[in-house]
């Protein structure tokens, strides 16, 4: 009788334990690229609120999923600039034969604005395929 | 006449190689690390933005605390949420100045980088020792300095003080292109 009450409270604490893992201590990270975008802006839109201080607006941009259009005006490594003020860092090294001058359409995590190189930051991007 | 002409002229190249003389990194690495009996937290971002201005040395480094990727998400929102509070003070930043850098050297220097650096909106002077590497156009730096957690005034629960360090580690690496635009 002692023996199973021991055994039934050790089988509790474990069952308590890997709930307490689970819940709080696990804590799975994004997949941006999975997810739907919730904001879907031209570039110079997505800038406008950051660079005029409109933190009303801003507030409900960080850490959305943002799908901006934009034309490419710096291409180094994975980052790409669309029009010069949006800084978009890819999730992977780009595999498709962008160049300057293309409009193309990104997917990822809008992180916010730095005024060192005046641009809105987005990382964890993906290039949208051509509708 | 010609003396105006002259003038303008002077200045245009000397705006013209002022400009040429800046240089800039896009992708910048900072982590840090907290070691402590209980966890080792280790924290990467690297789009961090810097410029150095080469004709005085003056650098400048710009860094969203929203892009620190961590190991787990709840310490990304423990850290964002609860420490930096990056939602009133998205930024930390670096100003600062390369005491004795001499940009035409070749090969490997270390200098004493000396500035402000600025978190949660508290500035603290620093001054953290820099190996500077060029090669042709391109210049990295790298080095390692601490940061005191309470300088900062972040506050920690009690229940998860033996979490997180006092002491920070921070580890930087930038390579600078010149800048073009």
């Amino acid at each position: 009788m002692n023996k199973k009450r021991v055994l039934i409270s050790a089988v509790l604490l474990l069952l308590s334990l890997i709930i307490v893992y689970v819940f709080f201590l696990s804590g799975k990270h994004r997949v941006i690229a999975n997810e739907d975008a919730t904001i879907v802006l031209k570039s110079d839109k997505l800038y406008a609120p950051f660079k005029n201080n409109q933190s009303a607006i801003t507030a409900k941009y960080i850490d959305q999923v943002a799908q901006v259009q934009g034309l490419i005006t710096s291409i180094s490594k994975n980052t790409i600039e669309l029009d010069n003020i949006i800084q978009v860092d890819l999730n992977n090294d780009l595999k498709t034969n962008l160049e300057k001058g293309n409009v193309i359409t990104i997917k990822g995590r809008c992180v916010g604005y730095d005024d060192l190189f005046d641009v809105v930051k987005i990382d964890q991007a993906i290039v949208l395929p051509k509708e | 006449m010609i003396k105006p002409v002259i003038a303008m002229l002077f200045l245009v190249a000397l705006e013209l190689t002022s400009y040429q003389e800046k240089i800039i990194a896009r992708q910048g690495n900072v982590s840090f690390f907290s070691y402590t009996s209980v966890e080792n937290i280790k924290a990467e971002n690297n789009q961090v933005l810097s410029i150095i201005d080469l004709e005085n040395s003056k650098i400048a480094v710009s860094m969203l605390m929203n892009a620190f990727v961590f190991e787990k998400a709840l310490m990304r929102e423990h850290f964002n949420e609860s420490y930096i509070e990056s939602d009133i003070y998205p930024k930390a930043t670096f100003e600062g100045e390369i005491i004795d850098f001499n940009p035409l050297q070749e090969g490997s220097q270390t200098k004493m980088v000396k500035g402000v650096f600025t978190m949660r909106g508290i500035s603290k002077e620093l001054e953290i020792k820099t190996k500077i590497e060029k090669l042709n156009d391109k210049y990295i730096l790298s080095g390692v300095f601490e940061a005191v957690v309470n300088d900062y005034d972040i506050k920690i629960p009690p229940l998860l003080a033996g979490n997180i360090a006092k002491t920070i580690l921070v580890n930087f690496r930038f390579e600078y292109d010149p800048y073009e635009n």
